[in-house]
């Protein structure tokens, strides 16, 4: 082998070796970091945390601050590392977190995250110290039980918000065709039948994701079946002759709405990003949308205001909107004493009026008791607020099972062009319905 | 010694050999290797036994051994919903940027125009647009109310679907296709500019000689002298068009309904929505083999044609 051959394969044995050996020690450099962070360094009495949500608008992670700054005026030994991911991939991220081991000390979860981490041990059993810490009392009736429904008796999570999906509406198109807030499904359909008389779009939609038409769905189907029927669907335990008929009941409502005009000839095109600008062309009454669209709907520069979603009848006892708790705080099962009690300090600032009033007034509707008198909200937020007192907690219904929202989603595509029946549509929801399950089961 | 005494074949033969037996160059292919190895084979291996399990992510693995591909075919018809859309996809992708970027390139080599560099500069501009950000524009372009397309129809007085392009199941894959024809058209124009180059002049002079136009010049000089680079460009645009996935998933999601659902799409549905992580490994190790499948029978034809 001649000396420049034998140089090069020198050379490049050296590379692979330190390459090699480079690789192994920054492998055991992260190891020791993260066993040092799960560890804390109780010795020296500074502690992290680590903490994640889906919540990354730059208007929640800025009140997330300073949240977090309230936190370090009585905690300055905890430093809280916060590292939002987007909610389309937030469930993955999770996943691969707890999954290799590093997950985070303190994560948000709803309740499907929740089962899916908590099933494999992942989440840590809080119940005594809800218990201890007198959260339930802080907290709305039924809040936390809400937010922890699949674990009945245990807690895993607590909320601070919920998630209310409300029908917002054109001032100005109301108020000239003299119309008022619909108490009733009757009183509803009267008000989209005189719109659309009218020459307005009654109701906006975007049909490439059907937020608009599932919830009213949802809302319809807690009209109409029974709350033991729905939380049997929700918790796949199965569906109920009560609750298959009001299911293709609302289908076919929502079918009889398109086939009546009540939505824009081209919401098959539109996304659901888009409804808000074309809620802003002034033409459309009415359109669903969650009270995380209050700055949106505000800044369309149309008068708008906001109701419930309507009874089936003025009789019903109870009025359940989809309105489910927006998530809550988990604590990772491998957190230490020291650390799990910082955390759970963490979690009970959420419950200080000062950064209630301070989440209320960015827009979200606490789970918290507090007096939000003096809290400075916007007409549209206070409107939200006033339209869902008196209403009961409703879950997401295409939360049920993983890929629930698409399958609905899609048969209502399928529905807008009449490649199917509400009929078929349900038929199709229930044999793929039954097909999660059992694959979120497991089995 | 006399070289002469050993036959022309023995000798080639004896150089091959001792290639092949030269550690040195095993040597320093080894890191490339390994690097194949740990990105690609190993992932491949992993993923081959994750389709024989029903693995959601998180939870221990179970095997349930070959299920899930008897599933995929007697038990999911999106799935049989998505070959059917994306072998209608790997048909008009192996066939019109092909075309599109023979005849471009024909024009910019042999048709005597100028500024041929800025055209070539044009038309591989798409390339260079991410191709997530160029569906998202052209989500916007295809929007019926606010999008230039229906607009300059509206202004030209000719008719188009109410219903919109991409919430039209009729209309989806092609306003889908339209996209990806122009995203990948240059590609191909390059490619075919760049092998066009190097078929010989003397052959266009012979054919002209002979009173070939340039229709016939086209047909019996450029595309013969193009064969390898065509089969090639038919390779790639095929594997291209079997993986497409982001223009899918920047606009439609598969919709409306199932219209637009291709393989890709529905393996990260199923991965990454649904928690079927085992299912949707089995149904991309059916696509990778689809992808072999047909890579192969391109090769194979070209090799029987030589």
């Amino acid at each position: 082998m001649s000396k420049a051959k034998a140089a090069l394969l020198f050379g490049s044995l050296s590379v692979m070796l330190v390459s090699v050996v480079g690789c192994g020690s920054n492998a055991s450099n992260a190891g020791d970091s993260a066993g040092a962070s799960s560890g804390a360094s109780s010795g020296s009495g500074k502690i992290t945390l680590t903490v994640t949500s889906s919540m990354t608008d730059e208007a929640r992670v800025n009140i997330m601050n300073e949240t977090i700054k309230i936190f370090n005026q009585t905690h300055p030994n905890v430093t809280i590392q916060y590292s939002p991911n987007p909610w389309s991939e937030y469930a993955q991220s999770l996943k691969l977190a707890f999954n290799s081991g590093s997950g985070q000390d303190i994560v948000y979860v709803d309740d499907t995250m929740q089962q899916m981490l908590q099933k494999n041990n992942y989440l840590m059993d809080i119940t005594e110290d809800v218990k201890s810490r007198g959260w339930i009392d802080k907290e709305v009736d039924g809040a936390i039980d809400f937010q922890n429904a699949r674990t009945p008796g245990k807690y895993y999570s607590v909320p601070y918000a919920t998630a209310p999906v409300v029908v917002y509406y054109n001032k100005d198109i109301f108020s000239k065709l003299n119309l008022t807030a619909p108490k009733t499904m009757d009183e509803f359909n009267a008000i989209l039948a005189k719109v659309k008389e009218a020459g307005y779009v009654p109701m906006e939609n975007g049909g490439m994701s059907n937020n608009s038409k599932m919830w009213s769905v949802f809302h319809m189907l807690y009209n109409q079946a029974p709350m033991d029927d729905i939380k049997k669907f929700y918790f796949q335990q199965g569906i109920t002759p009560e609750f298959e008929k009001a299911f293709v009941a609302a289908l076919n409502q929502v079918n009889d709405w398109q086939k009546s005009g009540y939505y824009r000839k081209e919401d098959a095109s539109i996304d659901g990003a888009a409804v808000p600008t074309y809620y802003a062309k002034g033409q459309s009454a009415m359109v669903l949308g969650g009270n995380w669209d209050i700055p949106t709907y505000e800044g369309t520069n149309v008068p708008t205001g906001a109701f419930a979603f309507p009874q089936q009848d003025a009789n019903s006892q109870t009025h359940p909107i989809v309105n489910a708790t927006d998530g809550g705080w988990a604590l990772n099962a491998k957190l230490s004493d020291e650390k799990k009690q910082a955390a759970l300090d963490f979690i009970d600032t959420f419950m200080n009026p000062d950064v209630v009033k301070l989440w209320y007034e960015g827009g979200s509707t606490p789970t918290i008791k507090a007096d939000m008198s003096g809290a400075q909200a916007s007409d549209l937020k206070k409107e939200v607020d006033q339209a869902i007192q008196g209403t009961q907690m409703g879950f997401f219904l295409d939360n049920a099972v993983p890929g629930l929202f698409d399958i609905i989603n899609k048969q209502l595509q399928m529905m807008f062009f009449q490649k199917n029946t509400p009929e078929q549509a349900w038929e199709e929801i229930k044999k793929e319905y039954d097909k999660l399950s059992a694959a979120a089961q497991g089995q | 010694m006399r070289q002469a005494a050993i036959p022309r074949q023995k000798r080639t033969f004896k150089r091959r050999s001792a290639e092949k037996t030269n550690p040195l160059a095993y040597l320093f292919l080894l890191p490339a290797f390994a690097m194949l190895a740990f990105f690609m084979i190993w992932p491949a291996l992993q993923t081959f036994y994750i389709s024989m399990t029903n693995w959601d992510g998180i939870s221990p693995k179970k095997f349930v051994g070959l299920q899930n591909y008897i599933h995929l075919f007697t038990d999911e018809p999106m799935f049989l919903q998505a070959i059917k859309n994306t072998l209608l996809w790997v048909v008009g992708g192996a066939t019109i940027p092909v075309g599109l970027g023979l005849v471009f390139a024909n024009f910019l080599v042999r048709g005597n125009i100028r500024f041929t560099k800025w055209f070539q500069m044009g038309f591989f501009f798409p390339q260079i647009i991410s191709s997530v950000i160029a569906a998202v524009i052209w989500k916007w372009i295809y929007d019926p109310s606010f999008g230039p397309l229906s607009a300059i129809l509206d202004q030209l007085g000719i008719g188009r679907p109410v219903a919109g392009w991409l919430g039209n199941p009729d209309l989806v894959m092609y306003a889908l296709f339209v996209i990806f024809v122009w995203g990948s058209f240059g590609y191909t124009t390059m490619l075919f500019t760049a092998a066009l180059q190097g078929v010989d002049t003397q052959l266009y002079d012979a054919a002209n000689i002979d009173g070939c136009g340039a229709w016939g010049q086209f047909r019996h000089v450029s595309i013969p002298g193009l064969r390898q680079t065509i089969t090639t460009v038919v390779i790639l645009m095929t594997i291209g068009s079997f993986s497409v996935f982001d223009i899918v998933m920047a606009t439609t999601k598969g919709g409306p309904g199932y219209s637009s659902y291709v393989i890709s799409y529905y393996v990260y549905t199923q991965g990454f929505i649904v928690n079927r992580l085992g299912f949707a490994a089995a149904a991309s190790i059916v696509l990778t083999l689809f992808v072999l499948l047909v890579s192969r029978t391109i090769i194979w034809i070209r090799e029987r044609d030589q």
